[in-house]
Parts: structure tokens; C-alpha cells; sequence
């Protein structure tokens, strides 16, 4: 009996302390009291006001209390200073900017600077390069480099460093994703030291995108890009341990206006684990998280932490659903008309996404209003595509990538086993995965493409399954020539075509073209667009990203 | 007995060559066959089949396995234990830092482990049926009964997100900042060094109980020696054979087991460092860091059997 009871008592301890250790998952707290914030407020300026927030005017008996508005006050003066440490879900491959890998965008767009530069529309502004012409014909872009830019290890930029970083992205050894683009570039010269020409053989609607996303390496360090890059970014690589972070430093030198404030940047990878991320944020672990879990946006919204959306139209997930396998496009159709769109958006992005049909989202001159609902939902139209192709019992394999694709098939498995199809998920990890990917080895899979809210000529270039077929000789074996329903075009000539004409009336008929042919065809099937969350404290203000959603910390700066 | 224990160490070491060597030819193989390319990992699902080319001959991958194994030998019998694909780093140097982190961490909680373990394994063997037996007893079933990952979370939820007492992740050299060190070391120190208390305490009562019920025990107390000096001396030092044998097993498994831990915290060890390079098929990391377990294993357990002697004299290295 003694025994029993300090058997119990010590569980009854040990569930205390659990009880009173926070729930993972709390009720909504109430609003925060409103903050007192004493400013000095220029001269007929409007004071925006965040919510919760009272702004009080030096020498002045006014108090302005807030407004809902969203925005942040535009007003506020940046303070020099600090270390931000920002929560990266998994760790950095090198710091090579040719390198197109999610986990090195950071590393891009602080280390380094591009010679153009986009902020959230298409219209190219200066970067590395102050101005810029294009020849009337479009085979000649001279570029008009800034003058005084600084690497990080003090030289000045000249044209010859550009011209050396082309070739580079030229070399199959080192161009790593670059290749396509930059072997665009048929001939190249530096007339002086501050003038670049890029010659191209065609012509190439697409430029501006590339050098928008083409950053330079000091030459001297090409060797070194991996592990001790130097740039003329915002920020100077400092340190870098393996699996535990990496340290970027400021720049005193850099030719920006706005910024560098911060003293310093810490990048923590969190190996994969995205709740340990969030631990971190909420604990102070860190201020900044590059990847937020979809399902984590409301709780930390609730607690008071900042969620932003990256660029509309930045990401768009697509199911490939692999020709070499499924030949008959009518068995392709029948697979692309058995997703719910919504249910699958609600599983893998908890809802935080737009259903579509097409790669280029709403904000692009590309996007084809009649091709809305082109890929409805439709269970019954699938089943009679699948009879009609003699494959009523179908069975395949979902190859997945993560969890939040194992939802997502799940979605699909449902679907398709209302109409006697059997769908079986597998999955892998992402060595195996790509693998498969690039060998073309998989029945259907899901992946996010980037680049859908630039020129679409750019994005038929990056994206590896959105390239006519056959891309290698991996493939030269298996043929496939998708060609459209009506005009019988072949869909290499059309992508083509849309990158060679320099009228914006004939491209937006030639793409549209190309997308009829894209639902046709259904090797791909895009269902959703969707924009990468970020989330931080609300002390970091000045947060920015590009087009492509790297984040950019140039004007960032700590209110604490 | 110097000369005889050196003779005795170098008989051990060339004795574990033809295991060592078993190990290099297990391992490479094991890491070989998993599918997935490394190359395609590291250059991406845009790169060109030319670049992936490139990249898989600069890293040898073009080259028949049992090539492969012939140059990673030559290379490792120079002491070269090649690049990491992914950092660029050398294998070496990874290995010396890593092992850094994950020595501090399985270090502390071996401490932190013993000071728990012995005072309550002895307490326990002394007074068997009494409540500190029984707590000695829940605390060793229920640290071995609950995995490290829960605990770990349990830990992180009471005294970093609800308490904010202490961070839930990270890691800083002691050398760097000894205090932001010591304050990152809590929580995972405690972790492990729960589940490692748990198994000694076992072990501590048990030895402890059987020794004391030995014939030569009643005959101490029969002679009128001090009850501290009869535990001191001839208790503890019997009991300790088979206590130092489960704790040189513990601290070789501990030191190539942290990997759990290591993630939960984002401790950046030797563990972590081996499963991430699983996933990302880093083969040299792989090889290297299975090599570098084995020589630990190989070395705590060498002391192991170096100590018996110290401990009881009747044991004969010739």
C-alpha cells in the first residue's frame, strides 16, 4: 500500500510538472497594451500607425493614437547596430551565388550584389550597374558598371571582373545553374573600365531577369567561393561552421544608401527540424526565421510575432506526372483532374495559398485569364479518361519528399480510390529524391518552381521539367514531344519562339499557346501558387526580400 | 607491470587492424549502395547533366567502386581523410571539431551521471526496501523507459518556452564565452545525463548488493572494521570491475549515440554531423566519422581493460 502511494505521488509530481509547463498550443492572447513610442516627427509628414502602438510628438501636446492600419510607420529613424540571428531550416551548401539552392539565396543576396536589381515588380533598377541599353535588334546589352564598388577585400569592380564571372557561369565546371543563361552570351567585351557589352547571338527577352539574378565573386577568390566568398555585398563572410552557423559581418565600405545597420548576421541552420526553428524564435533563439512552417503562422501571429508573405506569384507547386510512364496524356489528364486543389492547398499549406491551373500567377503579363478552371475537379471526367485510355484500375506511386507532400498525396490517394485507382506513396529523402527527380524515374511527384513571376522565357530555361524534351541523352531513348491540341506546334519551337520575339503582343499569344498545351498535354499540372512565409520579432524592422524571395538584410535594423 | 601493460596495449592495437579494416570495406560499401547521387544532391535538380558530369569526376564518383576504395585507402593510410562534398572542409578537421562539442556534451553528463548514480546506487545497495531504494528505483526505470527525444522536449517546454529560463538550442565554445557555453549546456546535459544515471544506478546497486553479501564482507565486520572503511575499501573497489566495464561501454556508445540529443538541441557534434551526411550521401564525412567511432570504441574500451589491473591485482597483462 506505502508503496502504491509513492508510486502515485511521484506521478502525480511528474504530471504537475508537465501540466504546468505551456501548451504547444495556446488560446489566442489578448491584444498586447498599447506601446508609448516618443518620436520626432518631421514637418508635414503623415504618421502612419501600427495598431496598439501611441506615438507621442516631442514639444508637442498631441498624442496621436493608432489607426488599423497594417504598415509599419514609415517614419522611424533605423538604429545602427546589433546581431540579428536568423533560423534557416537546413544548412548552406557552400556560398557559391551560382548556386540556385533555396538554402543559399541569403548568402546571395547579402554576400553579394547583382548587376540589376527588381523590388517586387519587373521593372529593372540599378545595381552593380548604373544604367544599361539594349540594342534596338536585341542582340547587344551594354551595361554601364557603378563606379567606386568595392570587394570585400578592398579592390574596385572593373568591367574585367564581370566579364571573368561570365565565363565562369559559362563553364560547365563551375556555372553550376547559371549555364543556360549565361551561355546565351556569345561574345563579351570591356571597352573601358566601367563598360561592359554582352553580345548575343539571339535574341534573348530574358536578359534583364538573368542579370537581376546574376551576382559576382571577386575573381581572385573563384577558388575560395565555397568557403571564403568575397563579394561587394551589404555583408562580409566572416565564419562558417558546419552545421552550426555561419556569421556574416558589416560592410563599412559598401556603396549602398540604405544600410548596412546591423553589425552583424548569424545564420543557424536547424538540420531539417522546422518546430526546433520555431522553439528558437519564440525562446529568442533566434529573430528571424528564413522558412516558417505554414502550420506555425497563426500560433506565432497570436503570440506577436511578424509573419510576412513573400512575392506574390513567387512560387508555384506543380505536379509532374511523369510521360515516359504514363504515354497516353489522357491517363495524364485523368490523374490532373483528380485533385482537389482546395483540400490540397488546406493539407500541405494549411490553407495559405491560391488555387491555379497554369505556372504564371495573376500579377504576370503571361497569365492567361481563359485557361481559369482549366483543371477542375472532376472525378467523374477522370474516370471515364482513365476508361477510355483501357486503364480503369491504375496503379502508381506518389514519390514524396517530405511530410507536407505525404499530405498532399494523401489528398490524392483519397480521390483517386473513389474511382478504383490505387495510388501508393513513397517516401524519400532528398538525395534519393533528386536523384530520381533528374533521372526521371518517378510516376508523379509535386515540386515548388520558382521564377514564375519573372519573364517567362527565363522560367522555361531554369526549370528542368518545364524544358522541351528530351533535355539529355538520359532521356534521348524515351521521346516525348508534347505539340499543341490545334495548331500541332511542337512545344520546344513554341517556348522557343516566346523568348526570341521582342513584341509583347505576339509573346502573350505565343505563351498563351504554350499553356493550352501545358493543360492539354498534363506532363505537368500546376495547382497552386503560394508565397514563402517568413516570420520575426517584433523588434526587426526594415525587412525586405526579392523577387525570388531572398531575404535582404541590407536595411534591416533592430528596435531594441 | 609498466613494460607488460605497453606490451599489452601494442598486442591490442594490432589486433584490432583486421577489424579496423573490415570496418573501412563495411562501411564504404554500406554508404555506396544507398541510392541517391551525391552529385545531383550538391549541384541540383537544375544543374545540367554536363555539370553533374563534371562534378562526379571531380569527386571520383566516375570511377569504379572498388577504384574508389583503393584511393580512399592510399589516401587514408597517409592520414588524408579526403574533403567533405558539401562544405569543401577537410574530413579531419570536421571530425576535431565536431568531436570538441560532442566531448563536452557527453563529458558533463558523464559527471553529472556519476554524481547522481553513485551517491544513489550505494545509498540504495545499503539500505535495500527502504524509500530511497524505491525512488532510486522509479527514477532508474523511468530514465530508462523514456527516450531521450521526450525528455529532451519535456525539458525544453518546462524551462525554455515556459519558464524562459534557459535557451532551447544552440551551442558556444567554452573558450569563446564560458558562461553562454555552460547556459546552452544545461538542458542537453541534463537530458543525457538522466538516461546515463538511470542505466548506472542499475548497475552501481547491483554490484554493490552483490559484494556486500560475500563472505569476506561479514569476516571485515567480524574483525570490528569501520562500516566506512569496509565500503570504502573492500566493497567499492570489488564492485567497481563490473561498475567501470558497463560505463566504459556507455561512454564509447554515448560518444557515437549522441545524435538524438545533438538534433533535438542543435548541439553541432559528431552525431549530427554523421546524420546529415547520411542524407546529404557525403561519403568521406560518412566514412571518416564511422572510422573515428570505431577508434574511440577501440580506445575506451582498451582503458577498460587497462584499469582491471589497477583494480584487481590478481589480473596479469603477460
Amino acid at each position: 500500500m506505502k508503496r502504491f502511494i509513492l508510486l502515485l505521488s511521484l506521478i502525480a509530481l511528474f504530471a504537475i510538472i508537465v501540466g504546468c509547463a505551456a501548451p504547444a498550443t495556446q488560446a489566442p492572447q489578448p491584444p498586447a497594451p498599447p506601446q508609448v513610442i516618443t518620436q520626432v516627427v518631421p514637418v508635414n509628414q503623415t504618421v502612419v500607425v501600427p495598431v496598439n502602438q501611441t506615438v507621442v510628438v516631442p514639444g508637442a501636446p498631441v498624442v496621436v493614437t493608432a489607426t488599423p492600419q497594417p504598415t509599419q510607420a514609415p517614419i522611424t529613424t533605423p538604429k545602427p547596430g546589433g546581431t540579428l540571428t536568423v533560423g534557416m531550416l537546413a544548412d548552406f551548401q557552400g556560398f557559391d551565388p551560382n548556386n540556385l539552392s533555396w538554402f543559399n539565396w541569403t548568402a546571395r543576396s547579402n554576400l553579394y550584389d547583382s548587376i540589376l536589381r527588381y523590388r517586387h515588380n519587373l521593372t529593372p533598377l540599378p545595381g552593380l550597374a548604373e544604367s544599361w541599353e539594349l540594342s534596338t535588334d536585341g542582340l547587344q546589352v551594354t551595361l554601364h558598371l557603378r563606379h567606386g564598388v568595392k570587394f570585400h577585400n578592398g579592390r574596385e569592380m572593373v568591367a574585367d571582373d564581370i566579364v571573368q564571372n561570365v565565363k565562369r557561369a559559362q563553364d560547365p565546371k563551375t556555372c553550376v545553374h547559371m549555364c543556360t543563361d549565361a551561355q546565351k552570351v556569345s561574345a563579351m567585351e570591356a571597352p573601358d573600365q566601367y563598360t561592359v557589352v554582352l553580345h548575343y547571338a539571339k535574341i534573348n527577352t530574358a536578359w534583364a531577369d538573368w542579370l537581376e539574378d546574376f551576382f559576382i565573386v571577386a575573381p581572385e577568390a573563384f577558388d575560395h567561393v565555397k568557403d571564403a566568398p568575397i563579394g561587394t555585398g551589404p555583408f562580409m563572410f566572416k565564419d562558417y561552421v558546419p552545421n552550426d552557423h555561419a556569421t556574416f559581418v558589416k560592410n563599412p565600405n559598401y556603396w549602398g544608401k540604405n544600410g548596412p545597420y546591423l553589425d552583424q548576421i548569424v545564420l543557424k541552420p536547424f538540420g531539417g527540424d522546422d518546430k526546433a526553428e520555431v522553439t528558437a524564435l519564440e525562446t529568442g533563439g533566434a529573430d528571424l526565421l528564413q522558412d516558417t512552417p505554414f502550420s506555425e503562422e497563426e500560433l506565432l501571429k497570436t503570440k506577436g510575432f511578424q509573419i510576412f508573405s513573400g512575392e506574390p506569384g513567387g512560387l508555384v507547386d506543380c505536379l509532374y506526372i511523369n510521360p515516359l510512364k504514363f504515354t497516353d496524356k489522357r491517363v495524364r489528364q485523368a490523374i490532373a483532374l483528380s485533385l482537389d486543389r482546395k483540400a490540397a492547398i488546406a493539407a500541405m499549406y494549411f490553407g495559405d495559398g491560391e488555387v491555379y491551373w497554369g505556372p504564371y500567377p495573376k500579377e504576370s503579363w503571361a497569365y492567361d485569364k481563359a485557361l481559369e478552371n482549366a483543371v477542375p475537379y472532376d472525378l467523374n471526367k477522370a474516370k471515364s479518361l482513365l476508361a477510355a485510355a483501357g486503364q480503369p484500375n491504375l496503379t502508381f506511386t506518389f514519390q514524396a519528399l517530405n511530410t507536407a507532400q505525404v499530405n498532399l498525396a494523401s489528398v490524392l490517394q483519397a480521390s483517386l480510390k473513389t474511382i478504383g485507382v490505387t495510388m501508393n506513396v513513397q517516401l524519400m529523402d532528398s538525395t534519393q529524391w533528386s536523384d530520381m527527380f533528374v533521372q526521371t524515374k518517378f510516376d508523379v511527384i509535386t515540386s515548388l518552381i520558382s521564377g514564375s513571376n519573372k519573364d517567362p522565357a527565363k522560367f522555361y530555361g531554369d526549370n528542368f521539367y518545364f524544358k522541351p524534351f528530351p533535355t539529355s541523352k538520359i532521356q534521348a531513348k524515351d521521346k516525348f514531344w508534347p505539340t499543341h491540341p490545334t495548331t500541332g506546334e511542337a512545344y520546344s519551337d513554341l517556348v522557343d519562339q516566346g523568348g526570341s520575339v521582342l513584341d509583347q503582343a505576339k509573346r502573350i499569344a505565343i505563351y498563351n499557346k504554350v499553356q493550352e498545351l501545358l493543360v492539354d498535354s498534363s506532363w505537368t499540372s500546376c495547382w497552386t501558387k503560394v508565397s514563402s512565409p517568413f516570420s520575426a520579432a517584433s523588434y526587426v524592422k526594415g525587412f525586405d526580400w526579392r523577387m525570388d524571395d531572398g531575404l535582404l538584410f541590407e536595411g534591416v535594423w533592430l528596435a531594441k | 607491470m609498466e613494460t607488460l601493460v605497453i606490451k599489452y596495449i601494442i598486442r591490442r592495437t594490432i589486433q584490432s587492424i583486421p577489424l579496423m579494416l573490415t570496418a573501412t570495406i563495411l562501411v564504404f560499401l554500406m554508404i555506396h549502395v544507398l541510392p541517391g547521387d551525391p552529385a545531383i544532391d550538391i549541384a541540383g535538380t537544375r544543374a545540367s547533366e554536363e555539370t553533374i558530369k563534371a562534378l562526379r569526376a571531380e569527386m571520383g564518383l566516375d570511377q569504379p567502386l572498388p577504384v574508389q576504395y583503393i584511393i580512399w585507402m592510399e589516401h587514408l593510410l597517409r592520414g588524408n581523410l579526403g574533403k567533405s562534398y558539401i562544405s569543401d572542409l577537410s574530413v579531419g578537421y570536421l571530425l576535431v571539431l565536431k568531436f570538441k562539442a560532442t566531448l563536452q556534451l557527453v563529458g558533463f553528463a558523464f559527471v553529472l551521471a556519476t554524481l547522481i548514480s553513485f551517491p544513489l546506487g550505494i545509498l540504495a545497495a545499503l539500505k535495500p526496501h527502504s524509500l530511497l531504494d524505491r525512488v532510486a528505483l522509479v527514477f532508474s526505470s523511468l530514465g530508462i523507459a523514456v527516450p531521450p527525444y521526450w525528455s529532451g522536449i519535456l525539458l525544453v517546454l518546462v524551462f525554455s518556452v515556459g519558464l524562459a529560463l534557459l535557451p532551447s538550442s544552440g551551442f558556444a565554445p567554452p573558450d569563446e564565452d564560458l558562461g553562454k557555453s555552460l547556459r546552452f549546456s544545461i538542458l542537453p546535459v541534463l537530458t543525457m545525463g538522466i538516461e546515463l544515471s538511470a542505466i548506472q544506478i542499475r548497475f552501481i546497486r547491483s554490484a554493490f548488493l552483490d559484494v556486500i553479501h560475500q563472505d569476506y564482507i561479514t569476516t571485515a565486520r567480524a574483525k570490528g572494521l569501520r562500516e566506512r572503511r569496509i565500503m570504502m575499501v573492500h566493497v567499492l573497489k570489488n564492485a567497481l570491475m563490473s561498475v567501470v566495464t558497463v560505463m566504459g561501454l556507455q561512454l564509447g556508445t554515448f560518444l557515437g549515440g549522441s545524435a538524438i540529443t545533438e538534433a533535438l538541441f542543435g548541439w553541432p557534434g559528431l552525431g549530427r554531423l554523421l546524420l546529415d551526411s547520411i542524407v546529404q550521401r557525403d561519403y568521406n564525412v560518412v566514412q571518416g566519422t564511422v572510422l573515428f567511432y570505431l577508434i574511440i570504441f577501440i580506445v575506451v574500451n582498451l582503458i577498460v581493460d587497462v584499469s582491471y589491473a589497477r583494480l584487481d591485482p590478481r589480473i596479469s597483462y603477460s
